[in-house]
Parts: structure tokens; sequence; C-alpha cells
């Protein structure tokens, strides 16, 4: 009997012991996690609001109380993924022009390929991005996505671990006054996490003359989950933007006195800095409240903004 | 005898090498620089505070051995002399950069401009109103480049703040931000808003620094820190004459 219960008792914590090391007694992530260095996000250039009121229209019954913060993971630029790049650049592995401890550069006829050994970002180009000739033809914008789209997948450029959201902007030569002329249309693959957008990194496609792919970019890396943090509240948020603290704006006029903001819609992303090409900036990539609505000035105008505010609850942020 | 064939021929070479380089290839490249950050904490402007002065100090820096740094005027040293008429500081250096506010042309009458919040002095009274004259470089007040005075040297200005270079479609506009070409090579700024961010700095300098042309080097910079942002459209400029399209140091 007594060995039984010694059996029992020993059974007993096995499992609880087993438990504890497969993570199933616990959330996945630390319940008190480390403090995070603030966020720093670009400063707007125009006029930033102040002295507003503020009218919340947006529903905001469904918003998280708390997200997934992630640590950037540089992706590793070694010798046989240079060695590919290579070849899908056309450019022989021997070419280097350059190196030194930030960037390898190699050039040959008429491309030149530049990779940052820090940040495992690279930039191709060739003699004709952003270049003008007469005789120069950019396909339509359906054609550029399907030409970036098939380039990036043929060559596995994007990493797996995210979704991606394409834009297309064009680049244009003036000669002169209402004179403009497309020469390369550049695809951007913007990464998407959790369905989630994140601001900073991005891999683009610049095609030109006749579909040929005159420029690639990349600044993407890796992400690692490093824990889920609570997040500031709606009227956090909102005394905040009232105290002038948001510096990430954008408004559609040029007015610098604002009367009231109506917030239409409140979204969440995440901003992942990226530094320069050269060395990596803020290394981890948190959620921002992005508010969007109308903003009335003083003298009746009235125009569009947007703003987007560091989430994370400020007690889990190096003061 | 062999040797001096091969010095004779290095020498042609060099020599024809020279003839097809510009002439500031081999002389001391100067730089100058103005930036502003503290508009409200110090000056009272409602534009708000920004990260000017720690733009153009990371170019600068990034720039390095490149360039020898003439002047960098920060916050309440930062005054519209430093960019207007032919005399201007920036006249005197062969890059210079101002990192700041910008104002719309559709706000000053036509003229868009380079904001500041002096009024030609460090001491106050600081920033009387937006539209004041002394608180804007604006394109009517500005003529870079070479023309005729020994000094005159601008080649290259950077304009890291909003619509300095934006004409609206409006061709008065285009004719008035003309005014600011008088021998100045390329001008690089942006034709919208913007979001100022020293990052791009550093990247913009360093990728000149090693061998980029300028115009690729603030193309590059400007698409990795201003493309996505909250998904609106930035529109990075480069203007200059259609002869001189690109401009490597």
């Amino acid at each position: 009997m007594r060995n039984n219960i010694k059996v029992l008792i020993v059974t007993f914590l096995i499992i609880i012991i087993g438990l504890s090391f497969s993570g199933c007694t616990k959330n996945q992530y630390s319940k008190k996690p480390a403090l995070l260095p603030a966020l720093k996000l670009p400063s707007y250039g125009g006029f930033i609001p102040h002295d507003f009121d503020v009218q919340l229209k947006a529903d905001v019954s469904n918003t998280p109380h708390e997200m997934l913060v992630y640590k950037i993971d540089p992706i590793k630029i070694n010798e046989e993924e240079t060695k590919k790049l290579c070849t899908i650049f056309g450019v022989d592995i021997n070419a280097v022009s350059k190196e030194d401890q930030q960037t390898v550069i190699k050039k040959q006829g008429n491309g030149e390929l530049w990779i940052f050994k820090k940040t495992g970002f690279y930039n191709f180009s060739t003699k004709d991005l952003d270049n003008y000739f007469p005789q120069k033809q950019v396909p339509g914008d359906e054609e550029c996505l399907t030409l970036a789209k098939s380039f990036v997948k043929k060559y596995e450029l994007l990493p797996d671990l995210y979704q991606y959201r394409t834009s297309i902007d064009c680049t244009t030569y003036h000669p002169s006054f209402n004179e403009d002329i497309i020469i390369d249309k550049t695809v951007t693959f913007h990464p998407i996490i959790d369905g989630k957008e994140v601001i900073g990194p991005k891999f683009g496609v610049a095609i030109g003359d006749k579909g040929k792919i005159e420029g690639v970019t990349s600044t993407l890396y890796n992400i690692i989950p490093v824990g889920i943090y609570p997040l500031k509240s709606i009227d956090e948020i909102v005394n905040e933007l009232k105290q002038g603290k948001a510096v990430h704006w954008w408004t559609e006029l040029d007015n610098p006195d604002a009367d009231k903001l109506i917030i239409e819609k409140v979204a969440f992303e995440y901003y992942g800095d990226i530094g320069t090409v050269f060395d990596l900036g803020q290394l981890f990539v948190q959620p921002i409240y992005k508010l969007q609505g109308e903003i009335i000035y003083k003298n009746g105008e009235k125009g569009r903004f947007t703003v987007a505010l560091p989430a994370i609850d400020n007690q889990f942020i190096i003061p | 005898m062999r040797k001096k064939v091969s010095l004779l021929v290095a020498f042609v070479f060099f020599i024809l090498i020279s003839l097809r380089l510009p002439s500031y290839a081999f002389a001391t490249l100067y730089s100058g620089f103005d930036g502003v950050d503290h508009y409200k904490s110090i000056g009272r402007c409602d534009f708000g505070d920004r990260y000017g002065v720690e733009y153009v100090n990371k170019l600068s820096s990034a720039l390095g051995s490149s360039f020898t740094e003439s002047f960098s005027y920060e916050d309440k040293y930062a005054w519209e002399q430093d960019m207007i008429g032919s005399g201007a500081p920036a006249n005197y250096v062969d890059f210079f950069a101002f990192a700041g506010h910008g104002v719309p042309a559709t706000f000053l009458g036509g003229n868009g401009a380079a904001h500041l919040f002096t009024q030609k002095s460090a001491d106050p009274p600081y920033h009387p109103s937006h539209t004041a004259d002394a608180v804007n470089a604006d394109w009517s007040e500005i003529s870079w480049g070479l023309h005729g005075g020994s000094y005159n040297r601008l080649k290259w200005a950077t304009m890291y703040c909003c619509h300095f270079l934006q004409n609206f479609g409006n061709q008065t506009y285009y004719n008035n931000l003309k005014h600011i070409f008088n021998g100045v090579h390329l001008v690089m700024g942006f034709a919208s808003g913007m979001w100022l961010d020293s990052n791009e700095g550093t990247e913009y300098g360093t990728l000149i620094a090693n061998g980029a042309s300028f115009k690729e080097a603030f193309f590059t910079a400007a698409y990795h820190h201003q493309n996505g942002t909250l998904d609106e459209k930035i529109i990075a400029r480069v203007m200059g004459a259609k002869k001189i399209r690109e401009c490597y140091l």
C-alpha cells in the first residue's frame, strides 16, 4: 500500500514536472517581461497639431489589451548567400571593387551589388535605374506587379515568416514643366506579422525598360517573439495626444491651427526600425496605435489626419 | 629606357584622366550645415520640435573625410542669411544641407522656403509668425551656385524638410523655384511632406562617401526611411540641369 502511494506520488510529480517543461501550464512568454527601450518614431516635417479637442468616434470595443513584441534577428549573408545573390544579379563573385568591415561592393559591367555585412541588407542597381533615355518603356502597373512577384518567388528572396502587402511607386523624369516621363516603377513588399504591417523593413524591386529589373533593395530582417506586453488604453492614448506627445503625424492640410480631432479609426501596426543599411537601429519591433480621422481647423477648414503612437504600456518602457 | 617609357605612358594616362575629371576631383571639398530642432521649445514656433540638428550632425559625420566642414549652425545659430543672397555661407561650400521645417509655396504666396525660428540673430524675439520674412529662406531670396564670385562654389544642396521642391503643378511656382538654381549642380529634397529620421542622414552620407552618386544615395536613403510610412506617398525629388544627371565624389 505504502509502495503504491509512493509510486502514485512519484508519477504525479513526474507529470507535473513534464507539463512544466512542455510549457502547458503557463503562457509561452514570461508574465514579467523585461523592460523595453522607448520607441523613437520619426517626426513629421509639417505642422503638428496642438491644443485641440478630441472626439472618439471609432469602435474600440474589440481593441486588444496586449500584444507580442519581437526582437530583430538580422539575416546573415554568408558566402553561400553572397554567391546566390551574385548569380541572381549576374555579378561575378570575384568582382570585388571595395570591401571593408561594413560593406562589400561588387561592380561588373552595368551592375552593382552592395552587401551590408552587419545588417544583412543589400542593394543591386544597374546604370539604367532612375535614368532616362528616349526609348525607355516601362510596363503598366499590373505587369510590373506580376514581374516583381515572379522574380521574388523564383529566387525565394522573401522570408517565409511574413505575409506581404505590395505597393507600387513611380520614378518620373521631368524635362520641363508639366512633362512627366515614367522611368522606373518600384514594387515594394511590406512585411505583415500577426495580420499587422511592420513599418520600416521592406523589399523593393525596380522595374524599368521593357520589364527589366533595374534595381533591388532589401532591408528585411527576421524577428523573434520576446514576450506579450500590456498595451496603453485608448484613454491613455487620447491623453498623450492632447498633451502633445505624438510626433509621428500626417495631415492632409498645411494649417497650424487645429481645433478638433475626430478619431474615426483605431488600428494597430508594428514599427520596426531599420537604423541604416550599415547598422541596425532600435532592436525591438513594437506595436503602435494608428489613429485616423478628420481634423477641423480654427478657420473651419477640414482635412484628414493619421497619427501613430507607441502602444506598449509605459510601465514596461525603460524610463 | 623601359622605365622611362612606362613613366611617360603613366604620365600621359594621368593627364588624359585628369582632363575628364571635374576640377573639384583634386580640390578640398567643403561642407556646411544648418539644422534646427527646438522650433517650439526655444523658438515658440507651432511647427513643433524636430530632429534637424541630429540629422545634419549624422550626415556630416557620415560624410567623414570626404569634406572639410566649414560651418554647422544649429538651432538659434541657424539664420536665414546662411542660405540667401550670393554671399550666403551656403554659397561658399561645395555641399550644403538644411534639416528642419519646410514651408510650402501655397502658404507663402508662391515661394517655398526653409523655415527657421530666428530673425537674423541668435537673440530673441523669435518667430513672430510663420510667414515673417526673417524666418523663411524662400526661393526668391536663394541663388545657389557658381555665379562669378571667386568663392561661390555650391554644387550640391540637400533640403531635408517638407515641400522645398514642390511646385503643386503650378507654372508660376515652378518658375519661382527655378530662381534657386544659379549654377548649383543638384538640389535634393522633397515635393511633399516627409518625416525627419536622423538615420536617413547617416545612410545618405555613408552611401556618398562609399562612392554612390548623390542622386542614388538620396533616393536610396529616402526610399528606406520614408516609403510605406503611414501609407502616405512621399515624393523625394532631385533637381538640376539636364546635363547633370549624376554626380559622384
